[in-house]
């Protein structure tokens, strides 16, 4: 009761002076200037995050209200939902994402439940490798995928068709559901994973001493009590698989595969480009993704499920029996399937002349690595310009993170609501669309921001800033505020109060929020597509443009440099600076 | 105040530090590559690999100016220099993309420099602006290209209309003329030489469709496509340089798409420009970018490279720049109708 | 004037009043208590004289100086001077104990070697000398409730002020760090407020005690006045073993000390000049004994046990006399067994009259 009785001018340490309460318009005046003096620093804040956030939103609305020659008209509205092409892509969207989503729903559940209750061999390096696939992006696992698997030259084609099967193309919808699901597995994992940590074992010890089996336990109690966090990983994949855009356009694209992102990356450029449509379709991309969260809102009802037990507890390990070991192999398989098979793929295709589907050991040459090295520079820059962008953008947004996790969490200000709002608006954006509405927006900014690295920053920070947010809060929400109130009764004012007890307490979230957005910029590609410009190459940009241009050699080696960058700074995190690097589940 | 645990602050120390020095190293990097003096900017169509080595060989030769690319398809760079013109904020010098449809609006516009450089003289009529606000700085050919191993010799088609015979269905390929250049040049120059019937029946395979060429010469050096159509620098490129099972086949209609080369009236440095517009239409800049990138160059004392037939002898379906840029958008419609995307 | 001074404090939160109107003196080196039920706003009242809380009309200063007055003036919490042991403990986990108890002083400029000396000190004080290097995490609940204190004393407060300190301990644990608290109080003579809703904690530590009900201190006196002369039956119950019953004004004799209740059951108390509106009788569980009529003017009470629970130091009765339901708290010897008939006396000076509100 008495940790959320600090108000907001305590919180900064400022002596307030209040005026007396009186009646009339006067006193009403003194109470307003009174109001707004102490939330000018939110204020500021929530200005700040309309013009970052909100602003790129109504110039997507307004484009696609809006002819080129200036008039006001719904035609783009009646085209996208009079045709039976767009129609068609709407569907297509939900029938390859809901699948996705189930897939992933069963993987990560899966490795969730087995990882954390079973007595499974090397959990430890189980867990680490359910994650990664998150690190590696859906891109890198089409691009392998769609080595692997393609339907005559395709690594497994060929071992399946040893064997009589197949061949499976993975140019089809399948393929995408596939690929889809394995990439997004770790958002599922990782929300259940924790939800089962944190869940009271003496629930599931009570439901055994009443008679039911481990399975029964499962089912019938374990299961419902982490539905709230399943329900939210399967809604936030969901929302993810419908807006990514990576995968349909490698997979689905040449076989007349469409879906919402790929039409509205194919609109915008066309020639000349159909914003209106583009923009039809990008606002109907949010509005699923905002269905998505009012669907989890209603679902949960605000409510969390999970027993959070006050004192930490060893849960029971269920043994697996006869099956630990063939369930092990299982979790291998996915191992193999998300990381190591696309790893070495790309680590293969790098290494030979040109990727022609065949393995030809005796051809390996570092001919691509030389040309990246030796002789072309812009390489080289786009590696130096990756870790200078995503450095930058991971510090600018734990900065502003733990000033709106300070707001979020310590003050009482009415527009806290707002703030966290608008937090989350982008992660409800694809990232095609995000950074068509951020060109829309900053083209007719008179600030030196289009055309320079500014704005290739400005789309880092607000497509990923929420990840960090979401890192910094999650820790600071357990922060007991008494913590502050002690050194303010020992004398610290708010600056020492947020030197000596708020950031040291808070550098977990900080170290893995920077690590998680740092990775999130080095690897992304959907927004620096649109966003950059000469000079500010990035390496994942030059990757796909590799991609378009068919390289698959040089694609492969930039790939291979990527993954090793990241794992670099994974490993670095996680040893050196001991962060327990997962994306935040809260 | 005094740590009682003697080994913490080293600890903290060496974090302080590791962390300093990895934020530091990118500011470095940074400050290391300033000297923006003669900056030229191209916007280029060209892909990043050959634009890249290109830059680097403008910038080594001598010409006191720095040229900065940006990369990517005809219509984002063209679609990008419209919204910086629009605002009154161009970044871009020098203008370069593989759809002459562009130029036709820049000059209607007034956007595009008059200058009457030396260069001109040496290009032929047709691929260059009578005014004098561009020159083909280079030519592509929409050609066709067969991987040699799924498709024997004596099968392999040697014209357009076998080539979209009814017996390759599901084993063909081609770009995308919404959003590609190239594509949307092929498109217009068959439906020109050969009527809308031969779209509608080529249609009938249902070729898989892709961006971008690259993609496409991808699927047919696996062996995904038996066929598709291509660029004749992308095919010359796979049998030159990586002996890739495919052969370019130069069929009766070949379609020309020029990618001219242009300075912006409102150029930012309009000295820098020209000296880089004329380097690049020299002879020593043509044979260089011809070598490069595999493509044609339209200059007299340019020669035709290794193993390419002569650009005088082939079967060009020549084109009327104005009424190409005018029916554009109902060809892309028109396309989109019959390719069912 | 007194040292601590609380004078018509308010303070609302939205349209919920935590302080209605709350004043009251504290002496320098006293330590009173404010007893209440949760939610009667006793926290709400040590946070405002801490700082961390404002307050919207009213007066508070400390040895002279003013701390808060009518919402226009607000002290920071940082700069009263006050020192605060909370209900959490509230250690820092990231730091040791040494950096916890020293890191006040640290922001005090106060140089190194004197840092040490006082950190010394207040461990020695609160019983955990050598503990400077360790973590909170690897201290039990009453050591890390105790480095708290520590932190507090190390600063030398002009004030102390303790929210609900115990609340976290196990019982027996608590038994032994109140009377120990209680010492260490006395010791250092330091003016404190001690926030509490268990009685028998603020009879321990305290000197004097105000019952908090509903954002009002509703009675203040000392340990032995409150628990019995009670004012009303909020505090009667609140500090437990109370048998209350209404007065029939008609049939009772005030001024004779004969008090009959409604249900008709006869009692003997002390003489009342004059009753209180809708009076009540008023006697502790404990005033009970087993006897007969040996003292003059005793009540003597037959009474039917209908239960009985053996506590240890005592038996808790129900018994039932005249049809009315009395709680007895009674020796263990004699045993009692339930349905037995038994005889108690009650001495009239344990028995009074109060109102039934406020």
């Amino acid at each position: 009761m008495s940790s959320c009785r600090s108000s907001t001018s305590e919180m900064r340490g400022i002596p307030v002076t209040r005026a007396e309460y009186g009646t009339g318009t006067q006193a009403m005046a003194r109470r307003l200037g009174r109001v707004g003096r102490r939330e000018a620093p939110v204020l500021a804040t929530v200005i700040i995050l309309f013009g970052l956030v909100v602003v790129p939103v109504l110039a997507m609305v307004c484009n696609s209200v809006t002819t080129p020659q200036g008039g006001l008209s719904g035609r783009y509205w009646a085209e996208v939902l009079g045709t039976a092409r767009y129609l068609r892509a709407i569907g297509h969207t939900l029938l390859l994402a809901i699948p996705a989503t189930a897939l992933a729903g069963v993987i990560g559940l899966g490795q969730a439940w087995l990882i954390v209750r079973s007595d499974l061999p090397g959990k430890r390096f189980l867990h680490m490798a359910s994650i990664v696939p998150f690190f590696l992006s859906p891109f890198l696992g089409a691009v392998a995928w769609g080595m692997l698997l393609s339907p005559h030259v395709g690594l497994f084609n060929r071992l399946f068709m040893l064997v009589g099967i197949g061949p499976v193309d993975i140019y089809s919808s399948l393929g995408i559901i596939w690929v889809t699901g394995l990439y997004y597995a770790p958002y599922v994992y990782l929300f259940v994973q924790s939800a089962l940590h944190n869940l009271d074992p003496s629930v599931e010890e009570a439901a055994a001493i009443s008679g039911l089996c481990p399975m029964g336990t499962f089912w019938r109690i374990t299961l419902p009590l982490i539905s709230p966090a399943l329900i939210s990983a399967l809604l936030l994949t969901l929302v993810a698989a419908t807006g990514q855009f990576a995968v349909p356009a490698l997979l689905g694209a040449p076989v007349r595969i469409r879906t919402m992102t790929t039409y509205i990356y194919d609109l915008s450029n066309m020639f000349p480009p159909r914003f209106g449509l583009a923009a039809v379709l990008s606002l109907l991309l949010v509005v699923i993704a905002a269905a998505g969260l009012v669907v989890q809102k209603i679902l949960l009802g605000g409510r969390s499920f999970v027993t959070v037990s006050a004192r930490a507890r060893k849960h029971t390990v269920v043994p697996l029996g006869r099956l630990r070991l063939p369930l092990f192999g299982v979790l291998m398989v996915f191992v193999l399937a998300t990381t190591v098979l696309p790893i070495v793929m790309l680590f293969y295709a790098s290494l030979v002349p040109h990727y022609d589907g065949s393995l030809a050991f005796h051809l390996l040459t570092f001919a691509h690595y030389r040309e990246i090295f030796l002789s072309n520079h812009l390489v080289e820059s786009a590696v130096w310009n990756s870790l200078w962008f995503a450095g930058i953008s991971a510090t600018v947004s734990l900065l502003l993170a733990v000033w709106i996790s300070l707001i979020m969490n310590r003050t009482r200000s009415p527009l806290r609501g707002l703030i966290d709002f608008m937090v989350t608006i982008p992660a409800a954006i694809p990232g095609v669309t995000l950074g068509v509405a951020l060109l829309w927006t900053w083209i007719d900014v008179p600030l030196p921001v289009y055309g320079t690295g500014w704005l290739l920053f400005i789309g880092y920070i607000v497509g990923f800033m929420p990840f960090a947010v979401r890192a910094v809060s999650s820790v600071h929400r357990q922060i007991d505020v008494v913590l502050e109130d002690a050194l303010r009764m020992a004398g610290g004012n708010a600056l020492q109060r947020l030197r000596h007890v708020t950031l040291p307490l808070l550098k977990p979230g900080i170290a893995s929020g920077w690590v998680l957005v740092f990775v999130i910029c080095v690897r992304e590609l959907d927004v620096p597509v649109l966003l950059y410009s000469p000079g500010n190459e990035v390496l994942s940009v030059l990757i796909f443009s590799r991609w378009e241009d068919g390289d698959y050699g040089m694609l492969a080696a930039m790939a291979a440099i990527q993954i090793m960058l990241i794992t670099v700074v994974l490993i670095a995190a996680s040893c050196l600076f001991r962060v327990e690097v997962a994306p935040p589940t809260s | 105040m005094t740590d009682p645990l003697p080994d913490h602050p080293t600890r903290r120390q060496v974090l302080t530090h590791a962390v300093g020095a990895g934020l530091a190293l990118p500011f470095l990097a940074r400050g290391a590559r300033a000297a923006d003096a003669g900056v030229v900017t191209v916007y280029s169509s060209v892909p990043s690999l050959y634009l890249s080595r290109i830059a680097e060989r403008v910038n080594a030769a001598g010409l006191d100016v720095q040229l900065r690319i940006l990369s990517a398809g005809s219509f984002q760079i063209y679609q990008r220099l419209r919204s910086e013109l629009r605002t009154g904020r161009l970044k871009a010098d020098l203008f370069q993309v593989s759809d002459i449809s562009s130029f036709v609006e820049l000059k209607r516009d007034g956007a595009l420099m008059s200058y009457d450089s030396g260069v001109y003289a040496h290009y032929p009529e047709g691929h260059r602006d009578p005014d004098c606000t561009w020159v083909n700085s280079r030519s592509i050919l929409n050609i066709f290209a067969c991987n040699r191993n799924e498709v024997p010799d004596r099968e392999m088609p040697r014209t357009w209309d076998e080539y979209a015979d009814s017996r390759w269905v599901g084993r063909e390929g081609n770009s995308d003329a919404r959003v590609d250049g190239g594509a949307l040049n092929w498109y217009y120059s068959l439906r020109l030489a050969k009527g809308v019937g031969f779209w509608k029946k080529y249609a009938k395979n249902r070729p898989e469709i892709f961006r971008g060429h690259g993609a496409l010469t991808n699927r047919l050096v696996v062996g995904e496509l038996a066929l598709c159509e291509q660029l004749d620098y992308v095919a010359y490129a796979m049998t030159r340089g990586a002996d890739a099972p495919v052969v370019a086949v130069y069929p009766d209609v070949v379609a020309n798409c020029m990618t001219p080369l242009a300075i912006m009236k409102q150029a930012p440095n309009p000295r820098g420009a020209k000296i880089v517009f004329d380097w690049l239409l020299s002879r020593e800049g043509q044979v260089m970018l011809s070598h490069i990138n595999g493509t044609y160059s339209l200059r007299d004392d340019v020669p035709p490279l290794p193993g390419k037939p002569a650009f005088a002898t082939l079967p060009v379906v020549r084109i009327d720049p104005v009424d190409y840029t005018n029916s554009r958008e109902a060809m892309q419609d028109e396309f989109m109708q019959i390719f069912d995307l | 004037m007194s040292f601590l001074e609380v004078e018509n404090v308010r303070k609302d939160f939205g349209d919920y009043h935590a302080l209605r109107d709350v004043s009251f003196a504290v002496e320098k080196g006293e330590v009173v208590t404010l007893l209440g039920p949760s939610g009667c706003g006793k926290t709400t009242m040590l946070r405002a004289l801490a700082g961390l809380e404002t307050i919207d009309r009213g007066r508070i200063a400390l040895g002279g100086r003013e701390l808060a007055h009518d919402g226009r003036v607000h002290l920071a919490a940082e700069k009263r001077g006050i020192g605060m042991v909370f209900q959490s403990y509230a250690l820092w986990p990231h730091k040791t104990i040494f950096e916890n108890i020293g890191l006040g002083l640290r922001l005090k400029k106060m140089p190194q070697a004197d840092i040490a000396a006082r950190v010394r000190w207040a461990l020695d004080i609160v019983g955990l000398p050598g503990s400077e290097s360790r973590f909170p995490s690897s201290l039990s609940g009453g050591q890390q409730q105790r480095i708290s204190l520590a932190r507090a004393l190390a600063l030398e407060p002009t004030c102390l002020l303790f929210d609900e300190p115990m609340s976290n301990l196990d019982v027996s644990l608590r038994e032994k760090m109140r009377f120990e608290i209680r010492t260490i109080m006395n010791d250092a003579g330091i003016t404190s407020v001690y926030v509490t809703h268990d009685h028998e904690e603020a009879m321990v530590v305290s000197d004097r005690i105000m019952i908090m009900q509903s954002g009002r201190i509703v009675q203040q006196g000392s340990p032995r006045e409150i628990y019995l002369r009670p004012k009303s039956r909020f505090v009667a119950e609140f500090l437990g073993g109370a048998n209350l019953f209404p007065l029939d004004v008609e049939r009772s004799v005030p001024v004779e000390g004969q008090f009959v209740t409604t249900g008709g059951l006869m009692l003997r108390g002390s003489p009342v000049e004059a009753l209180p509106p809708d009076p009540l009788v008023f006697f502790r569980a404990e005033a009970l004994r087993h006897g007969s009529a040996e003292e003059e003017g005793a009540t003597v009470l037959r009474a039917t046990v209908e239960s009985a629970c053996f506590l240890g130091g005592a038996i808790q009765c129900g018994l039932r006399a005249s049809g009315m339901a009395i709680a007895a708290s009674l020796p263990v010897v004699p045993e009692v067994s339930v349905g037995e008939q038994i005889e108690l006396v009650l001495s009239p000076q344990s028995v009074s009259v109060i109102a039934d509100c406020h």
